[in-house]
This record gives C-alpha cells, sequence and structure tokens, in this order.
C-alpha cells in the first residue's frame, strides 16, 4: 500500500470496517468475557460428567 | 448487499465481530494483567462451622514409623519393576539380604520392609477414655516384633483400661485394649501387615477409606500368600468386626467426641487412591492432625481445617501435627517445598511430630526455620533424633509423657544461644549478658516442666 | 516489501501451494491426524511409556520431558532459523521425495539435539561450568555427601534435576528463537546474510538472549534444589527478604512459575504462525521493524493476559490458592496446568494448520479467524479428554488431575513434535502430494 510520497507506510487500517460497529461489538465482547467468568463452574461441573477423572 | 445507514450487511458483520473479538480479548488480557480485577475473580477464602466436640488430654505413641529401613533398596525395588505407577500388588519387594533390613534372626540384614503404626489414647469428655490404632505397618513378622517391644502406655489410663506389657498385649486383650483401627490409606506400609493384628483380635472396628481399590478389600476378607505378586500381600485371617467406611471426600466424619475424619480422594503412586486424616480437637488448644502419609499436602489439610472446623483460623486453634507429612521421603527436593516450610509457621503449630515419609532434609530445614520440631531418641531402627521415631512419645499435657520430650526446636535454638554468648566480649557485666540473652531469645514460647528434661546437648550447655 | 529475493522454505511451500490434499477435505486431514496419533502413540509407547514392557521409559517425568523439549527446538532451527541449511542443503528441500527428505533430516535433527545435550553440555558446560548441566557431575558431586544425610542426590534425583535445567533452557529458547523469523520476518538480516550464516546470525543471537534469561528465570529454582540453598551463586535472599524475586508475585519460589507463562508465550508465537495467519499484526503493520515489535508486543500482551485469566478462571471452581500447599491447592501447580492447556490449544491450532489448511478460508477474514480459534479451543479440549480420560491405560501416565507426576505438557509436546516431523520434514507426506516434485521449480 503506496502512500502518494512512493514509500510504504507502516500502519495500514483496512478501508472496510465501520468503527461504530465495532465499538457496539466490543461492548459485546467485554459483555461476553464477563459471562464467561460467571458460567465457567457450571461449564467445569459439565465437564466432569463427561469425564471420568475426578477433582480433588 | 444491504443497505444499513450507508454500510453493507457484510461490513456490519465484519465490523461487529471484529469489535466483539476485540472487546472479548482485551477484556480478558486486561482483566488477567490488572491485578486488583483478577484477585476479584477467585473467589474470597471462606470459613467453617463444623464442630465435632473435644478431648481434654491426647497421648500419641509413634509404635513403628520405619516403613522401609533402606531408601536406596526401596528406590531400587520401585524402579525395576517399572517406577512410582506401577501397582504395589506387583511389585517385589526386597525381602532378605537388605543390609541395614531386619529379620528374626538378624536385626542388622534381612527384609528391607517395616511398617508404620501409633497409637492415640485421648481422654475425655468427662471420664471416657479412647484408645485407637493407627495403621498397621508392613511386614507382618516387623510389626508382631516391634508390637511385642514397645511398652503399652500406662500412665494416666484408667484402671478398667490398664495394660501392663506391650502393645501387642493391648491387641491381644481386644476391645479393652483397642476401641478401633483407622487405616488411613491402603499403601503398603500401612495396611498389609493386618494379619498380625487380625490373627488376636480378627472382631476389631475398622474405619477404611471408600475409595480402595479391589485388592485391598479383598485382603481383608483373607487372602492366601501367593495370590499376588508382591510378598506380604496376603491375610489368612478374615476381618469379621464392623467396618465403617469413609466414602464422601471433603466431609468431616465424627468418629466420637473430639475425633473427626475427613477423606481426601487423591491418587497416590503406586497405584492407591483416597486417604483418611484424622482430626482431633484438643480442648482449649484447637486440632491436631494425626496423619500416615499426608498425600494430600499438610497445608492443604490444615486450610481445610481452617476452612471448615469452627474457630480454626491462622495461628488459632491449630495445636499440633504428627505422622508421616509425605514431603521428601527419597530425600529429594524442590522449591515447592521450600514454599510449605515457609508458609507452614504462619498456622501456629505448637508442636510438630514427624517421621516415616516426611524425610529428614524437611525437618532439617523445619529445625532450622525455627518451627516447634519434637524428635525423639533415634531407637528400633529409627535413623534419627530429628523424627518422632519408633517407641517415642508426645502427649498433652506433658505430665503424662513416659519419656523425656526431644524438643529439638529448642536445641536448635538453645545451641545457637550458646554461640552468641561465646561471642560476647568478656567485659559486658554478667546481668547485661543475661538481659542481651533474654533479648535475643525473644519470648519464651512454651514452658518446659523440669521432670522432662531436654535432652543433653553437645556443645556447652546454656 | 524491497527485499524480497529471500523466501523461506515453508513460506514458500505454503503460499504457492506446492503440496495438495491427497484426497478430499476433510477426509485428508482426518486420515493425516488419526495417523500422527497413531504414531505419537506407537512412537511414545516405546519411548517414554513408564508402564512399558519394551521400551526405554523416560517419562521419569523429567528426563524425557527434556528430549520432548530439545527435539521441539531442535525442529525449530533445523526449519525456522536455518532454513534446512543445517548439514542440508536448501535446494534438496524443494527436490528430494518427502520420504527421503524426512527421514534424513529427522536423523540429522535428531543428531544435533544430542550433540547440543551430550557435548555442548552434558560433557563441557557441566563438566567443566556449572554441575547441574551435566548427569555424571551432578550425580558425583551429589554422592560426596552420604546417604541419608541431607544434602545426598540420589542418582535417579539427579538425572531429574539436570534434565530440568536442560529443558528449561530449550524452553526459554523455543520462544525466543522463532522471535526473529515470524516476528521479525529475518529483519535486519533478511536478503543481506545468505543461510547458514543467516541462521547462525540468529541462533547466536537468541541463544545469547536465552542464556541471559535463563540466569535471571530459571537459575534461583536450580539454587534451592541443594540442601543447603546456594545462596552466593543464587539470588535466593536478601537480608530483609527470603525468596526468589519472582516470590511475591507467584506466590511460590518454584520455577514453573517462569516455565509457565514462557510456554504461554511460545504457544502464542505459534498460535500466531498457525491458525492465525499472523494476524491482526502484520495485516495492520506493514513494515519492519514495526511488525516484529508490535507483534512480539501484542502476542506477549495476549499471552501474559491469558495465562493470568485462565489462572483467575481456575480459581473460580478450585478456590483461592493457598501458599505452600501442594497439588492444586498450590500456586505453582495452577500456573503450570495454565500453560498445560496452551499446550493443548497448540494441539488443536497445529493440527488444524497443517493438515486441514487452516480451514476454513473461503469467508472474509475476521470470520475465518475466529472460527478457527473455536476450533482451536475444541481441539485443545478435545486432547485435554484424551490425556485425562485414556492417558492411564494408553499413555501409562497416572490417573487424576495434579499428581506430582503428572506432566501433561510432556505428551503435548511429544503430539506436537510428531506434527512438526510430518509436516515440516516430510511434508505432509503421503497424505499430501509433492507437487513441487511433479514440475521442477526454478533456482532458489
Amino acid at each position: 500500500m503506496k502512500s502518494e510520497h512512493g514509500e510504504e507506510r507502516i500502519f495500514y487500517w483496512p478501508r472496510d470496517y465501520s468503527i461504530a460497529w465495532i465499538i457496539v461489538g466490543a461492548v459485546i465482547g467485554v459483555l461476553l468475557w464477563i459471562a464467561t467468568i460467571y458460567a465457567y463452574p457450571h461449564l467445569v461441573k459439565l465437564w466432569q460428567k463427561v469425564t471420568s477423572f475426578y477433582w480433588f | 448487499m444491504h443497505a444499513h445507514g450507508g454500510i453493507s450487511r457484510r461490513t456490519l458483520l465484519k465490523s461487529i465481530l471484529v469489535g466483539a473479538t476485540m472487546g472479548y480479548i482485551g477484556s480478558l488480557v486486561f482483566s488477567g494483567l490488572a491485578t486488583p480485577i483478577r484477585e476479584r475473580i477467585i473467589p474470597p477464602r471462606t470459613h467453617g462451622s463444623y464442630e465435632f466436640g473435644a478431648v481434654d488430654k491426647l497421648r500419641i505413641t509413634a509404635i513403628s514409623e520405619t516403613s522401609w529401613f533402606v531408601n536406596d533398596v526401596f528406590m531400587s525395588d520401585i524402579k525395576k519393576a517399572g517406577g512410582l505407577l506401577t501397582n504395589q500388588y506387583e511389585i517385589p519387594w526386597s525381602v532378605t539380604g537388605v543390609v541395614g533390613g531386619w529379620s528374626k534372626e538378624n536385626p542388622d540384614v534381612g527384609s528391607n520392609e517395616g511398617g508404620f503404626s501409633a497409637l492415640i489414647e485421648m481422654w475425655g469428655p468427662g471420664d471416657k477414655y479412647t484408645r485407637w490404632l493407627l495403621d498397621w505397618g508392613w511386614n507382618q513378622e516387623w510389626m508382631e516384633y516391634i508390637y511385642s517391644q514397645i511398652p503399652a502406655p500406662t500412665k494416666g489410663v484408667p484402671d478398667d483400661r490398664k495394660i501392663k506389657g506391650s502393645i501387642l498385649d493391648l491387641i491381644k486383650a481386644g476391645k479393652k485394649g483397642i476401641d478401633f483401627i483407622i487405616i488411613s490409606h491402603e499403601h503398603i506400609d500401612h495396611y498389609w501387615g493386618m494379619d498380625t493384628v487380625l490373627k488376636y483380635y480378627p472382631n476389631v472396628e475398622l474405619w477404611l477409606p471408600g475409595t480402595m481399590y479391589p485388592e485391598s478389600r479383598k485382603l481383608l476378607d483373607g487372602v492366601p500368600k501367593g495370590t499376588f505378586k508382591a510378598p506380604y500381600a496376603w491375610n489368612e485371617h478374615p476381618h469379621t468386626g464392623p467396618r465403617q467406611w469413609v466414602t464422601e471426600p471433603r466431609k468431616p466424619y465424627k468418629v466420637t467426641d473430639g475425633l473427626a475424619l475427613v477423606l481426601y480422594d487423591v491418587p497416590i503412586i503406586l497405584r492407591v487412591r483416597g486417604e483418611i486424616i484424622p482430626y482431633v480437637w484438643v480442648k482449649d488448644k484447637g486440632i491436631v492432625t494425626i496423619t500416615g502419609c499426608t498425600h494430600p499436602g499438610i497445608i492443604s489439610e490444615l486450610e481445610y481445617a481452617v476452612r471448615t472446623f469452627k474457630g480454626v483460623d491462622y495461628g488459632k486453634n491449630i495445636f499440633g501435627i504428627y505422622g508421616g507429612l509425605h514431603i521428601s521421603p527419597f530425600e529429594e527436593w524442590d522449591p515447592d517445598k521450600d514454599d510449605l516450610v515457609l508458609a507452614l509457621p504462619k498456622y501456629g503449630a505448637e508442636f510438630i511430630g514427624a517421621n516415616h515419609c516426611t524425610g529428614y532434609i524437611t525437618v532439617g530445614k523445619m529445625i532450622e526455620a525455627g518451627l516447634p520440631v519434637i524428635g525423639g531418641r533415634a531407637q528400633f531402627k529409627t535413623r534419627k533424633t530429628w523424627y518422632l521415631g519408633n517407641g517415642d512419645q508426645y502427649s498433652y499435657p506433658t505430665e503424662l509423657n513416659e519419656q523425656p520430650i526431644n524438643w529439638e526446636y529448642y536445641k536448635t535454638r538453645k545451641r545457637v544461644l550458646s554461640e552468641v554468648e561465646k561471642a560476647l566480649p568478656k567485659i559486658i557485666h554478667p546481668d547485661d549478658r543475661k538481659a542481651f540473652l533474654n533479648w535475643y531469645a525473644g519470648e519464651e514460647p512454651v514452658k518446659v516442666e523440669t521432670e522432662y528434661v531436654v535432652m543433653q546437648l553437645d556443645t556447652d550447655e546454656v | 516489501m524491497s527485499h524480497e529475493d529471500y523466501v523461506p522454505w515453508l513460506e514458500k511451500r505454503n503460499s504457492e501451494k506446492l503440496i495438495v490434499p491427497r484426497w478430499r477435505q476433510p477426509i485428508t486431514g482426518i486420515i493425516a491426524t488419526a495417523s500422527a496419533f497413531l504414531i505419537a502413540l506407537v512412537t511414545w509407547y516405546f519411548l517414554f511409556n513408564p508402564q512399558a514392557k519394551i521400551g526405554l521409559r523416560l517419562y521419569t517425568p523429567l528426563y524425557g520431558y527434556m528430549y520432548d523439549r530439545w527435539l521441539l527446538i531442535c525442529c525449530i532451527w533445523m526449519a525456522y532459523v536455518f532454513d534446512y541449511t543445517l548439514f542440508f542443503k536448501r535446494k534438496w528441500a524443494e527436490t528430494w521425495h518427502p520420504l527421503k527428505k524426512g527421514v534424513v533430516l529427522t536423523l540429522i535433527t535428531v543428531g544435533v539435539m544430542l550433540f547440543t545435550i551430550y557435548v555442548v553440555f552434558d560433557l563441557i558446560l557441566g563438566r567443566l561450568g556449572i554441575p547441574y548441566f551435566s548427569f555424571k557431575t551432578l550425580k558425583d558431586v551429589g554422592e560426596l555427601v552420604p546417604t541419608g544425610t541431607p544434602g545426598h542426590i540420589t542418582e535417579f534425583y539427579a538425572r531429574e534435576y539436570v534434565s530440568l535445567a536442560l529443558l528449561m533452557v530449550a524452553a526459554i529458547a523455543s520462544w525466543l528463537s522463532p522471535a526473529i523469523p515470524v516476528y521479525f520476518e529475518y529483519w535486519p538480516w533478511r536478503g543481506k546474510l545468505k543461510q547458514p550464516v543467516l541462521g547462525a546470525t540468529i541462533l547466536i543471537v537468541t541463544m545469547f538472549f536465552t542464556f541471559y534469561l535463563f540466569f535471571i528465570l530459571m537459575h534461583p529454582h536450580m539454587g534451592i534444589l541443594y540442601v543447603p540453598w546456594q545462596v552466593f551463586t543464587a539470588r535466593l535472599m536478601t537480608p530483609e527478604k527470603i525468596g526468589t524475586w519472582w516470590y511475591d508475585i507467584a506466590g511460590t519460589l518454584h520455577g514453573n512459575f517462569n516455565v509457565a507463562w514462557i510456554m504461554a508465550m511460545t504457544c502464542t508465537i505459534w498460535y500466531f504462525e498457525s491458525v492465525w495467519e499472523r494476524q491482526p499484526f502484520f495485516t495492520v503493520v506493514r513494515k519492519q521493524p514495526w511488525r516484529g515489535l508490535v507483534s512480539f508486543i501484542g502476542t506477549t500482551l495476549f499471552a501474559l493476559g491469558t495465562f493470568w485469566a485462565l489462572f483467575a478462571l481456575f480459581g473460580t471452581v478450585l478456590g483461592p490458592p493457598t501458599e505452600g500447599a501442594f497439588r492444586r491447592a498450590g500456586y505453582m501447580w495452577r500456573y503450570l496446568h495454565v500453560a498445560e492447556w496452551f499446550i493443548f490449544w497448540l494441539c488443536g491450532a497445529l493440527t488444524l494448520a497443517f493438515f486441514f489448511d487452516n480451514w476454513p478460508r473461503k469467508w472474509s477474514t475476521p470470520v475465518n479467524w475466529v472460527i478457527r480459534n473455536i476450533l482451536m479451543v475444541l481441539g485443545g479440549l478435545a486432547m485435554a479428554w484424551f490425556y485425562y480420560e485414556l492417558g492411564p491405560k494408553l499413555l501409562g501416565t497416572t490417573i487424576g488431575l495434579d499428581q506430582p507426576e503428572q506432566y501433561p505438557m510432556v505428551w503435548g509436546i511429544w503430539y506436537v513434535n510428531i506434527l512438526l516431523l510430518m509436516n515440516w520434514f516430510f511434508d505432509n507426506w503421503p497424505f499430501y502430494k509433492p507437487r513441487y516434485l511433479e514440475k521442477p521449480l526454478g533456482p532458489s
């Protein structure tokens, strides 16, 4: 990707994204992580049901 | 292509996805790196409310802690059979010709195998007196020998339970001698010696870990010699008494006032599973862990007490530790064992009677760290005085002790103090010297009654 | 970019699709994965399985772990650092049949490994310099203290301690060695130095940093293994405080804390190189050395953040860790366990990249990226299930999660080694066809 000076730019941001929706997505992402933290112990219990190796 | 406020649906979805990914990973990374957030994710320590009564007095007699006599031979037996993960019932243990071992004919050459067993006596509440065995060893001949050599304690025993003679006489006396036997785990050196006891007392009440493998359950019902590849894995006298199985892990089972058992469902080397840890609560003093091998880890066991038993906290109501602590059994070391030695003081135990699989490196480090280690007399093939060894005792209150208490901790401190005193210049007035030494020694932790004298030191006495 | 006369073999092979699946995907991928698994299991049996009736039984566990890790770093040297010019000719990579190429490269790599372990470390550095790098020397010194006295080191544990030191060197090297080829694309020497001089330069630079970091990260741990602590050669205490420098951060004196976060960083490089296809950093940054710096810093933040976040997640199930406790109740095991999960995911990542051509590729970049990562996580779960559920029977390992001898990383890295051998040396033969043999390539 060349700039008008004919040398390469160091940083390049792909064009076809919308900042606004990225931010919306980011909020969703953060909420998903928080949900993971709460869901994790339940996921582990589920995992224990399909495995026979026991926990302490 | 759908327009949505001027951008295509593709762009919209891509943007949301990129944003969600960045948000998810970004918040994940941030919550990991930002210590306050990370610490909030982990739930806080809990404190428990379980009570199981208390006893007034306690006496522990280490009958046998020498499960094997020569470490190198023990390790090489295991290694030759395939390592620490081999099934213990298939290892051909060294039973003859071991220099440093024991046999009836020659106390210095013979089998490498001994066994672990301890006698615990509890007084209280009221007039109640309970006497129980922890584990019954490995080599049946050695167990018969050591049971017959260690005298049955009589000091303070109520008349209707007093039996003169040896521990073997206690066993022969049935219920009058031993109330019940707690089996900590099915390891060779704690479990296979059953024939010796069952020969005389086949209907003894047993407390057993519910996680035992089938071979170990079979042993109780009688297994002829030669069934299993390993020597000593036999029992010619089936157990006919009541068997109490401790089945639920991490749940306290109250046996009697002041004695609770907790099963830890841990996998253990040599294909063994689960260990019971007895906790005794001594009135006004707190819990004592009396363990066979402490495979779950002594800190975990103390931490369990802190989080489960009412009134137990760091430095509060943690009285003592007895038994094999399994820290450096093969004289190996690792920094997490140093973690343990550094962390142990905060629990505030007032005595540590370690032996068996604890390892001398560990006990040496504990003594250096100033932990209240009780030693012994190094008799009956126990190697060093650092262990509460074969035939040694510890009791609370200390009047009940039938032998001198060897406060290894004191020996070290007094040795240090005597060195310091020698180094002080002579011009200091003797009263100032004394004041300086008192200051250097810090507060006196425990009064040692003069009858039970600290053993003679090699260096000048203080 | 301006300096493109040098293209490493793997880059060329992958970008020009010089190997293609023999059958339709995902059939090829499934067959290849199953075969890799089988090969890993069989080789594990004869080399590592501690319960094997015939075999070397190297899994003690650290002795086998050491070989495992050294094979990994030697593969990386061969394929990434030296680009097939270490006792080999780059041209042969493009002209030899994969079977012949694979066998020869494997033998060379094993030879390099044995030379490094037994000559560079055991024979010279350990014997003349630091005893814990030499099996015999540490055993001899350990026997100066008689058995039964604290300070005696049995032969078995002498070997374990030496293996630990050696594998730590390999671990740090595995983290740093791919950094220049992957993040920096061989900058600043690309196009200016030719292989194998280029490789030797990268090797020297990376090993310099490896040893420097080894003494900061692992040497204190080695100093604690002896009685008494080697306080004059390793920084283990100051007058004010007892403990290694990481004791307050980690809650443990154990060097496995450092092993664990280094493993997290190492695995991240390989996620970056395989399923992430060097995105997003390479898309956003276009010139070296900025590409390299941003990637290095970005992946480091990712690795460390995920490392700590997982540690916290484990805490939600296991409760707060306790200082000085063993097994899962303590700090050390938890750190190591986080690293073990990174390795499981690495198994998933490399399987997807090597045998499934980094599927999917057909959607837009972020969608592909997210799907690949989800598949990687699922693959890791499958590997973890296999290890803990079937490991005792098939691998001879112990049951349970936190037995002191439980080291899932050894199996995980062994599986990765097999994958590397199959993909980097054998060009996925016979599951992939070597198109470069069908028509001769120009001079490279």
